[in-house]
């Protein structure tokens, strides 16, 4: 991978940029550096134009050697070793006292220590039909469908999945030689299904009056509230009458010519095509009318208690804007803009519906007539004084496809005040984006663009490249511009699409920590490590700018347009063995591309750099571990055997003489 | 003086199953460590894991059979040897190949396996292997002719 994403660097840039030159850095040898040196220091020389100074060019014996030389296709490199030798030190003793301050200001929570629940996705919010989650209160035990603990799932037929005991652990958990190294339990064996063998049952109808019947004798223990997945009822004070709220469902077609039921706390997301504006505020006026003429019933119908008390369904319309206007409930409503998202939001309690809104958003205008239009229905559970939570990618590690969590190091205000994580502050902005966003193309373009959003974030698990263009101004060739700060501008411009957010070197990325797990703790962040390929060991030399006059060029040095980055993967059994198969992180990386000097003439307005970004994730952890055992324990056996077989052999011996 | 007699001529008698011999007295001390290792690791699973079905009573029967097997066989190469053609001893290799099965059931099909369990049963196996060559190489012996000093 490493070799093939320079040559597509190389392909890219001589397929999309037509304006400047890119080319490769290399480390110049020592004889070509006294020429470079003569040749920075002409553009001094030659502050103002004038016949003199041509001149004075023109008898430099040293000059005419450098022009003359065909091998050479860019202006050679001043080499500065002594800043990078005094740069590379500070950075190098910066990093370790960084990690080592956050290692040991880091507070481990024991709360969480023992805690799990495979189906706890989001982090001090109750999930729901969560039946271990801790954030859920009591009254959800008799809403969920909790199963007893007699009906949970026998052993496996997997090492993984093999329980822990006290004192025969896995080798995974507690390496030793009275671990269980390899295990060959089965599963039980399930009881085939009874299969109906009286014909006399076949062939015959459903017996609605009767499903009915059972219906309403299952509803009645559960009368005082709903359960989960159960059927919200509509009521109507005038006629007196049930129903069930229904909505359409794009179901094997996305024509919506079916109907689902509202199912309690089960969101609904369904898109509908409509042939026509017509069709269009059809459904939306058949809507209307339901939500008019019936209430929703915040409890199941108890036909012991005469009085009946719905909620009304209040009607709102959001506009382009996010202006929210509510309409007030007639049968003569009337809506003046065309609508193409319909959200009805329950708030409850989880036992009941407390209350019930109809939003509906106005639809905007479409540059084409004869696109389709699309109606979008979603049902929104909303629990009563939900807050906002943080971010979280799984119950424990990480589940695939979720996004990976960044977070950074605050600033340090004093000496005594410990550096904390911005995920765990307590003071942190809500808003703060906690994931690692990486640029894109635009529609219609090959522009890199990059929105805060978490769903353009990296997932977990998903290796991507992308490869965009960098537009950017062409630099003032002129001999009294500031060449340096035009090119370290455009390095710090890619740094921005290349780097995680509200980065602009490579120093920031060092305060960058990504979690190992997918639910964040305090004392389980990885430092982002910077490496650069060409020289581990030291940091990549800074950018320079090199003005030629003679051929009225620049050119930017050292410059970076492609970066990788690295995530090694674990799977882990944890919390005791009670976690099994757990992703996680161990190591995050930053790989920095190659070098390149960007080449700008005159004949240019603007140009286009092309970008390259991958990420990959590898399961290095799980191979390296189970190589390293199985030589490991080769080795030990051959060795042993080789042992036991020299004493036979000289015990054998010895006996025959 | 009466002439000096030549003396007779007596064959060698090399005894070519010297080496069976010495892996079955090796192996004697050998198992005595493997079984008392084996019996403590299964009373160890047997109290801190659960098993499902009738798997315990199998992998106990299988080990125990395989610990009697083994302890007939050792003691039947001990009383004899291949070079008196003795039975016990020509017996006792082809108690090998019952004995072989039993280890692999140990190390392969058992339930649960631990790490010591794994490497004792290696070992064991690898002895098996190696007087099972000596074996056949003494058979070979046979066939090679009588020498004369």
């Amino acid at each position: 991978m490493k070799e093939v994403l320079p040559l597509v660097v190389l392909c890219l840039a001589t397929y999309h940029t037509h304006s400047i030159k890119i080319g490769i850095s290399h480390n110049y040898n020592a004889t070509i550096s006294p020429t470079a040196s003569t040749t920075t220091e002409a553009p001094a020389t030659t502050g103002a134009p004038s016949s003199e100074t041509v001149s004075s060019i023109s008898t430099l014996p040293e000059a005419e050697v450098t022009t003359t030389t065909p091998a050479i296709t860019f202006p050679p490199r001043v080499q500065q070793k002594p800043k990078v030798a005094v740069a590379s030190p500070t950075m190098s003793t910066a990093l370790p006292l960084n990690s080592t301050e956050v290692n040991s200001t880091l507070s481990v929570s024991g709360d969480n220590t023992f805690y799990y629940c495979s189906c706890d996705l989001q982090a001090g919010r109750c999930d729901l039909n969560c039946c271990c989650d801790n954030d859920c209160p009591l009254e959800t035990r008799q809403v969920f469908n909790c199963l007893p603990n007699s009906l949970l799932p026998q052993l496996e037929s997997r090492l993984e999945d093999f329980q822990y005991t006290h004192g025969l652990p896995t080798c995974q958990i507690n390496d030793g030689w009275l671990c269980v190294f390899r295990s060959n339990t089965k599963a039980t064996k399930t009881q085939p299904p009874d299969m109906n063998i009286d014909t006399s049952q076949y062939r015959k109808w459903k017996d609605n009056l009767e499903y009915q019947e059972s219906d309403y004798a299952q509803s009645r223990p559960s009368a005082g509230h709903y359960k989960f997945g159960q059927t919200l009822q509509l009521w109507q004070p005038e006629t007196k009458q049930l129903a069930t709220l229904e909505l359409p469902a794009a179901y094997e077609s996305p024509n919506c010519q079916l109907k689902q039921s509202v199912w309690h706390l089960q969101p609904i997301r369904h898109v509908c095509r409509m042939k026509d504006s017509a069709q269009l505020q059809e459904s939306i006026w058949s809507l209307l009318n339901q939500t008019s003429n019936y209430e929703i019933l915040s409890k199941p119908r108890d036909l012991e208690e005469p009085e009946v008390n719905g909620l009304i369904v209040q009607v709102c319309l959001r506009g382009a804007n996010k202006s929210m206007r509510c309409l007030e409930r007639g049968n003569d409503t009337q809506l003046d803009v065309i609508v193409d998202h319909v959200e009805l939001q329950l708030i409850h309690n989880f036992t009941n519906i407390l209350e019930a809104k109809l939003f509906l958003e106005e639809a905007k205008l479409a540059e084409d007539d004869n696109e389709p239009l699309w109606l979008r229905y979603n049902v929104e559970f909303v629990t009563l004084n939900e807050s906002l939570t943080k971010p979280t990618s799984g119950p424990l590690g990480y589940l695939s496809g979720a996004p990976v969590i960044l977070s950074r190091m605050l600033p340090q205000n004093s000496s005594e005040d410990k550096q904390l994580i911005s995920y765990h502050s307590l003071n942190q902005n809500i808003k703060e984006f906690h994931w690692l966003s990486l640029p894109s193309r635009k529609p219609r373009g090959s522009s890199c663009q990059r929105a805060l959003d978490h769903k353009e974030a990296l997932r977990f698990g998903i290796d991507l490249l992308t490869r965009c263009e960098l537009r950017h101004a062409a630099p003032l060739l002129q001999a009294h511009a500031n060449h340096t700060e035009y090119c370290q501008g455009l390095q710090a411009q890619i740094w921005s699409l290349l780097l995680p957010h509200n980065c602009t070197q490579l120093e920031d990325v060092t305060k960058v920590f990504v979690s190992h797990l997918g639910r964040p703790q305090p004392d389980k962040w990885l430092p982002m490590e910077v490496r650069y390929p060409e020289n581990v060991h030291e940091m990549p030399p800074p950018v320079q700018a090199v003005y030629d006059e003679m051929r009225q060029s620049l050119s930017c040095r050292n410059i970076f347009l492609s970066v990788g980055y690295e995530f090694h993967v674990a799977h882990l059994a944890m919390v005791e063995g009670r976690a099994p198969h757990q992703r996680v992180l161990q190591h995050a990386r930053l790989v920095l591309g190659q070098r390149h000097d960007l080449e700008f003439d005159t004949s240019e307005i603007e140009v286009a750099l092309p970008l390259s970004i991958s990420a990959m994730f590898y399961r290095m952890q799980t191979k390296a571990l189970s190589n390293g055992a199985a030589v490991g324990i080769a080795g030990h056996l051959v060795l042993v055997e080789m042992i036991y077989l020299g004493i036979i052999y000289l015990g054998s011996m010895q006996l025959c003489l | 003086m009466p002439p000096k007699r030549p003396p007779p001529l007596v064959p060698k008698k090399p005894n070519p199953s010297m080496n069976y011999e010495v892996l079955i007295y090796l192996n004697s001390f050998y198992f005595g460590m493997f079984a008392c290792c084996e019996m403590a690791m299964g009373l160890l699973k047997a109290i801190n894991l659960s098993y499902t079905g009738h798997t315990l009573a199998l992998d106990t029967g299988v080990m125990i059979s395989f610990i009697v097997f083994e302890t007939i066989r050792l003691i039947m190469g001990r009383m004899s040897s291949l070079a008196d053609r003795g039975w016990s001893a020509i017996l006792s290799v082809f108690m090998t190949a019952p004995c072989f099965v039993g280890v692999s059931y140990l190390l392969l099909l058992q339930t649960y396996r631990l790490r010591l369990e794994y490497c004792l049963c290696t070992l064991q196996i690898a002895l098996y292997l190696t007087e099972v060559w000596y074996a056949i190489v003494f058979v070979f012996s046979l066939c090679r002719p009588v020498t004369y000093d």
